[in-house]
């Protein structure tokens, strides 16, 4: 059975590109969610392997997303998707309890790998 | 249609709408200046263009909303306040922008962006200028130093400024 993906963030155009380079390496994007509130309401509700977490979000951004996720579900496995230049927030995150991140723009076999990694 | 056709046209969308958020949120942080709902809403937008075209490729939009994202982190981090000339810099690289995206999804060649860059940067520099003047007037009190360590010229600025430009871009 393949593993399930939860993608968060706010653009439409990133939450495809991530969800086609899941899909097409086996992974089963079970939802989205464009803000860190709708993140939270859908990892309750889907309960999935791995969540890729946005940082820069309306309604909630990605860190607090994070604690909220790990208060509910402490071994929750979260990717950062984080932009240049934002090395404080990514330990921030990690702090929060997120295992791992990746840097946009992203090679598509970074990210594969991470995920792979943290799906051990 | 093939995948980055698909992206390109996401791209497109989505790039309008953060474009016309910005021009929005300018226009009511002009009005209130402390609104940083205003502020948020400008810096999320601005980041999303960022993204979005860092991950296509876009090299002349991703280096312009990265220099608009820096003097928009200066504000949020409270290190610089809001001037009326700061607006008029922001919208004006708003404009450019939207030029810049316009052109680029047409597959056109896109405008240069580099002199509303420098304009932004010497914004940020200007910063460490007047630090570095009010650091000298205090120095002054106790000796008064030659002339050469004043605070840098405009001239030196610039140059920093094209400095600071490849740098951000890469």
């Amino acid at each position: 059975m393949s593993r399930t993906v939860l993608v968060v963030d706010d653009a439409i155009f990133m939450r495809t590109m991530i969800g086609d380079i899941l899909k097409q390496a086996g992974f089963e994007v079970v939802g989205e969610a464009s803000s860190g509130v709708e993140a939270v309401k859908k990892y309750k509700e889907l309960k999935p392997d791995l969540v890729t977490m946005d940082i820069v979000m309306p309604d909630m951004g990605g860190i607090d997303a994070v604690r909220e996720i790990i208060d509910e579900d402490p071994d929750a496995r979260i990717l950062m998707c984080s932009a240049m230049g934002q090395q404080g927030l990514v330990v921030e995150a990690i702090q929060a309890g997120a295992r791992d991140f990746v840097v946009k723009p992203f090679q598509p076999s970074r990210v594969i790998e991470a995920v792979q990694r943290l799906l051990g | 249609m093939n995948q980055q056709d698909k992206y390109a046209q996401l791209f497109a969308a989505e790039a309008r709408e953060h474009l016309a958020e910005m021009s929005r949120a300018l226009v009511a942080l002009e009005e209130a200046p402390g609104e940083r709902g205003s502020l948020d809403a400008i810096f999320r937008s601005v980041h999303t263009i960022k993204g979005m075209a860092g991950a296509m490729g876009y090299d002349a939009a991703t280096r312009l909303a990265h220099n608009v994202e820096s003097v928009l982190d200066e504000l949020r981090g409270g290190r610089r306040e809001i001037s009326p000339e700061l607006i008029d810099l922001l919208l004006q690289s708003t404009d450019v922008l939207d030029g810049v995206v316009e052109a680029t999804v047409a597959g056109a060649e896109p405008p240069d962006p580099s002199e509303v860059i420098e304009s932004l940067v010497v914004w940020r520099l200007a910063d460490a200028r007047q630090t570095a003047a009010t650091e000298q007037e205090e120095t002054d009190v106790v000796s008064p130093p030659p002339m050469s360590s004043v605070s840098p010229s405009n001239a030196s600025i610039r140059n920093a400024a094209s400095r600071q430009e490849t740098t951000s871009s890469t």
